[in-house]
Formats: C-alpha cells, structure tokens, sequence
C-alpha cells in the first residue's frame, strides 16, 4: 500500500450505522475533493463464505444501488466510485506484479489447486483483499479510499494481519509487501482509523478498549464518531437537566423518561472517552430514507475529515 | 406457557441469529435462563468477545470450560433443583487446542502439533475459526449429554450464514487435493507438473524457506486433518437436524427488520433450515402522558419534558409498525420490551423471561 490514496478504515461493533457512516463519510470527502485528484473511492469487503449464497450488498444498498457491487469501482457520483474489495482480484494483482513470466502466471491461475489454496488457505483471503486494496490505492485514482470493514474484531485482526503473518512468511515478495503495508498502516499522513460507537456505556468502554488495541498494534490514534447520538432539549443546561432528573424521579416512568434515561447514559458514556479522542458526535436521525441520512450525516461530517 | 418456548424445551440446541448490536446476547441468555426455570440442563455459549453475557451471569471471560453458576446464584435466578445453567464465553484458540487433542492419534503427535510455530499463527488466523469452533463445541456437548440444551449467541457477523457454512469452508481448506499438492509425495506426470506449478508459485511470493516449513507442517497436520473431515461432515448434518432450532433475533429499525427478513428468506430457500422463532427485541411501548401540574413551575422545563415525551412517542409509533410487519406466519414470533434504563441486569433478564413466556 505504497501508492498516494488515503485510507481511511471505518471499524464498530455491528449495528452502530458503519455501513451508513461509511458512505456519509466518502461523500463528505468527495465534497471536500480536490480539484486535481478528485476521487474519492468507497469500498467493502467480501466474505468468502456468503458468494456461495449471494452478497449481502449492505454499502451497494445504502448508496441506492440494487445489486452488489462489483470489483472494478463503478461510479456512484460525479466524485465518489464505489467497489467490493475481492480476493481474488487481489491475488491476481499480486501476482501478476511479482511472478516471473507470463507462462507461470498464467498456469498459477489455471491451476485449480493454487486457486483453492489462495481462496481457502489460512488468512489468505483477507490478505487478497488487502492487496487489491494495495493495488487501487497505486492506481492513482483516488485522492481517499474508505473501508467498510467488517465487525470489531475482524477489524482488529486485520489490523495484526500483516505482521502475524510476516511471522510465518521470513522472506520474499510477499513478506516485503506485508511489511510495506504495516509502514502504511502506522503512517498518520496514510491512514485514518475510525470507530462508529453508539453513545451507551458498555458499548463506549469496548470502544475505549478497541482504540487502546489498535493503538498497541502502532495504528495512528483513532478518531471515534459517537452516533446516534439522542436529541438533547436542555442544550447542556446542566441546571435544567438536573431539574428534569428531580421530575422523574418524582414521578417514575411517565412519557419522556425513556428518552431522558437515554440522554444521560449518553452524556455518561461520553465523559468515559478521552475527550481529544472523540472525532464528532453525530444527530440521531429517524424515520428518514438511506439517502437522506446519508446526505444529512454527510454534512455533518465535511468539518471533520480534515 | 408461549408456543416459542414450549418448541425451544423440544430442541437440544438453540442458535440465535442476527445483525450486531440487537441484543442477541441478552435474548440468548433469557431463553437459557427459561429453559433452566422449566427444570432443564442448560448451556448458554457466546462467542462475542463482549462482556455482556459475562457481566449478565456473572461468569469468568477466557474460561477453558462452561462454568456453572453457583446454587446461590440459580435459586436468586428462580431456577429449580432439577435445573441448571452454565455458561460458556467461547474462546477460539481453546477450542482449537482441544480440537486437536480429541483428534491426533497420540498425546505425542497432539504435542508436536500444539508446540509447532506454525500451529499457533495458522489456529489463530484461519477465517472462519471463531464460527467453526462454535459449531463444534455445540456438537459436541449436544452429543455428550452433558445438558438437555444448548443455546449459542452466535458471532456478529453481517451475514449470519457465514456462520452455517463454516464447516463447509473449514473442509475447503482441508480438501486433501489441496494438501496433497502441497505435501511431498509419488505421483504421476499430470500430478507432479501440478506440484511444480504450485511449488513456483509458492517459491516465487512466499520464498522457498517459508514453503517449505509450510510444506513440512501441512505433511503433519494432514492425519489429523482427515479425522476432522468425517467430524465436519457430522456438525454440517447436526446443524440441519431437527435437534437444532434456529431464532432469528432483530432490532425494531427498520434497516434491522430488512436484514432479518433477507436472512430469514436465505435460511428456508438455500439451507433448507425452517426458522424456530423470530423476535423483536427493544421495542419501547407508548409512554403514559405527562402529569400536568408537576412541570408548571418552569416554562423551559416543560417544554424540554414535551420534546423528550414527544421523541418517544415517535419512536414507539415507528417501533409498533414495524412490530405488525414482523408478526406473520411461518415462525413463532415474540416482541420484547426495551428495557428501562435503571434495569440491573437481573431485573432485565427477568423482565425478558416474563415477556417470552408470555409472547
């Protein structure tokens, strides 16, 4: 991952609205563009196991398309493409820039059983994926690359992959790649962790802890959005919130006390994060469509890719 | 008591599925605490790496084996006598470990394998692992008798099938054409240009040395690799037996309920596996109207307190819309409340108990 895009990864739990954020994000990027390199790319992973049964086209659905995405980028606006990261892609890539000799190459990818080994060996897909990522961030393209990851863990063991496999792998044009992507991925001016993470407690202490694993991993500090973040009548009148505390404990659970129970588990949440780590905090917005939410959460966030 | 549990108390083992973040975990955990208060035997096994379940029951993380909870605990939990709950938070490498002392021919070679380098970094990065040893940790205490039922929070996953079609992808990887491409060995010409393609290939990306000792590794894993594919080939059947039910968990948002009925309709018409139950989990139910005379005394406070009561309102419309759309045939369904926000988490186990049996 040498080449100029930036990278900017996208990691939470599931159903903390990564996918949405994802797409708000590339968009706010692509408002953002400049005028030179304009692109901005948005893309996902796949999972080998699903293609058996179809994608389940999560960010194709949220940037209005019908159908999943496939691994060429198709353009979804005048300055934003889209694609699926894909394995095999990138292990066709990979070796394509690394064997020697169109003969071997082509009769490596004919080769049934060296394309199982690379579709079904030991992280062999993530690291195919990770490679076509490597190969559209050199294509020079694309001002900003952004990743929907997969769940928590998976983003953190994607993060360790590189250099858990250098363990195994001691020499050779895989392992100087590995350890190009790992100067990559701890470069501040390449890469951009972000974590999504609802504004509720236990969800913010695991985020707290997944910030510290990442940064153990030599990742750049990365920026947590808090979304959903519930609406807030007092405007930070601590004063008048108090007063409303005083209300409902008074009168137990009458209309409002849900809500407001929320709103101060969310305040709480938020004074557990190091404020400096807390990138924005985004409006919970209901009964809107995908599109509108993204447009409106894009706004929000023009200010804060920068 | 419900339809929904009545058909769990028949099954030897539960999977609850569906997206992150809508409370499988709890849900899970309330159908093994119900299932324990009918007198049964019951294993709760998550594999998300969340505290929750831990924090819920109040059991060790990282634990080798299911720890039970202490008669105390069972009989503040309502469970009776005859019942019993243990619970497990599944961690991968364990299982993986055991795996392989259950199936190497001796304790020797189970040594060799445990104490080689590249055990550990390929255990631990193999896709599908966390998936695979669930399913297998399931079979096998479904198969030892150990418990009447088992119900596994299954892992976070976008898509939940990826985690049925993990024995299936574990075989792909120990497809024996694969390693014997890779281990060395007599063979015809066709078979040995094979080797030589793969061998290039390998020399040329990963360097000589490395495939070598993957060579040599492969050669020592594949007996034992062999064993694990009749064991697999078992846990794809156990999964579509119908021992086996399968509860579809969902979030009342809307982006939530479209998943659950996408993965829903994949279940039936790819796995041919019927779905058990569906239910909506953290549905909020109209809030009570404010009592007028207690907020008069300050404008600005009302009118806060008629926003907050007014959100509510919205959302608890939305929320009973989208709890018609789920309520069809096909699958018992269940609604649960959200939870008030006070609830300690045994008030909040209970309170689910309460609502399942009535669903």
């Amino acid at each position: 991952m040498s080449g100029k895009s930036r990278l900017h990864f996208i990691a939470g739990k599931g159903g903390v609205g990564r996918t949405t954020i994802a797409a708000a994000l590339a968009q706010a990027l692509a408002q953002a563009a400049h005028p030179s390199r304009p692109r901005v790319l948005v893309v996902e992973m796949d999972e080998a196991t699903t293609r058996a049964v179809g994608e389940h086209p999560a960010l194709a659905a949220t940037l209005g398309r019908g159908e999943a995405l496939p691994p060429e980028p198709v353009r979804i606006s005048a300055h934003l493409d889209a694609a699926r990261l894909c394995s095999m892609t990138g292990h066709e890539a990979f070796l394509k820039g690394h064997l020697p000799g169109g003969t071997l190459i082509a009769a490596a990818l004919r080769s049934k059983a060296v394309r199982r080994f690379l579709e079904s060996g030991p992280s062999f897909h993530e690291l195919g994926q990770i490679a076509h990522l490597a190969h559209l961030a050199h294509s020079g393209h694309y001002a900003h690359i952004v990743v929907d990851l997969p769940a928590t863990g998976h983003a953190l063991g994607l993060a360790r992959l590189p250099e858990s496999m250098r363990r195994i792998i001691s020499a050779g044009p895989v392992a100087r790649a590995l350890d190009q992507c790992t100067l990559t991925l701890r470069d501040p001016r390449r890469t951009t962790a972000w974590i999504v993470a609802l504004p509720e407690l236990l969800p913010v202490s695991e985020t707290l802890e997944l910030v510290e694993a990442l940064e153990r991993e030599g990742l750049p500090p990365p920026r947590v959005l808090l979304n959903r973040w519930p609406a807030d009548p007092f405007s930070d009148d601590e004063a008048l919130r108090e007063a409303a505390a005083a209300f409902f404990d008074a009168h137990g659970p009458v209309g409002g006390s849900v809500a407001f129970g929320r709103l101060r588990e969310a305040i709480e949440a938020r004074a557990r994060l190091p404020a400096a780590r807390i990138a924005a905090t985004l409006p919970h917005l209901t009964g809107r469509e995908t599109r509108a939410l993204v447009d409106a959460l894009a706004t929000s966030l023009v200010g804060v890719t920068l | 008591m419900s339809g929904l549990l009545q058909s769990v108390l028949a099954r030897r083992a539960i999977v609850c599925a569906g997206a992150g973040g809508v409370g499988k975990t709890t849900v899970s955990a309330s159908l093994a605490l119900a299932a324990a208060r009918a007198g049964r035997r019951v294993l709760v096994v998550t594999v998300d790496p969340s505290r929750r379940l831990a924090e819920t029951l109040g059991v060790a993380r990282h634990a080798e084996q299911p720890v039970p909870l202490s008669a105390e605990r069972l009989a503040a939990l309502g469970v009776p006598s005859t019942g019993s709950l243990s619970a497990w938070m599944l961690d991968a490498s364990v299982v993986s470990d055991q795996t392989v002392r259950a199936f190497a021919r001796t304790p020797d070679e189970a040594e060799r394998l445990l104490t080689h380098p590249l055990y550990l970094g390929i255990t631990r990065l193999a896709a599908g692992m966390h998936e695979y040893t669930a399913i297998e940790a399931m079979h096998r205490f479904v198969h030892e008798d150990r418990y009447d039922l088992v119900v596994l929070d299954t892992p976070p996953a976008r898509n939940a099938l990826r985690f049925l079609e993990a024995p299936e992808r574990a075989r792909a990887f120990l497809d024996p054409r694969i390693l014997e491409v890779f281990t060395p060995k007599e063979g015809g010409l066709a078979r040995r240009i094979a080797e030589g393609v793969a061998e290039r290939v390998l020399d040329a990306t990963l360097g000589e040395q490395t495939r070598r000792a993957l060579q040599a590794f492969l050669g020592l894993f594949t007996p034992l690799l062999r064993q694990l594919d009749g064991n697999q080939l078992a846990m794809s059947a156990f999964l579509r037996s119908p021992q086996i039910g399968f509860v579809l968990v969902t979030s009342p948002q809307r982006g939530a309920v479209d998943e659950a009925d996408a993965l829903e309709a994949r279940l039936r018409s790819v796995l041919g596996v019927p779905l058990l139950g569906r239910v909506l989990n953290q549905v909020m139910s109209a809030p009570s109207p404010l009592p007028d005379a207690a907020v008069s005394d300050s404008l600005r406070l009302r009118t806060a307190l008629t926003t907050l009561a007014q959100t509510e309102r919205d959302e608890a419309a939305t929320h009973a819309t989208l709890a018609e759309r789920f309520a069809r045939p096909g699958a018992h369904t269940a609604v649960l409340p959200r939870l008030p926000h006070a609830a300690s988490q045994l008030e909040a186990l209970d309170a689910l108990v309460e609502a399942l049996a009535r669903a």
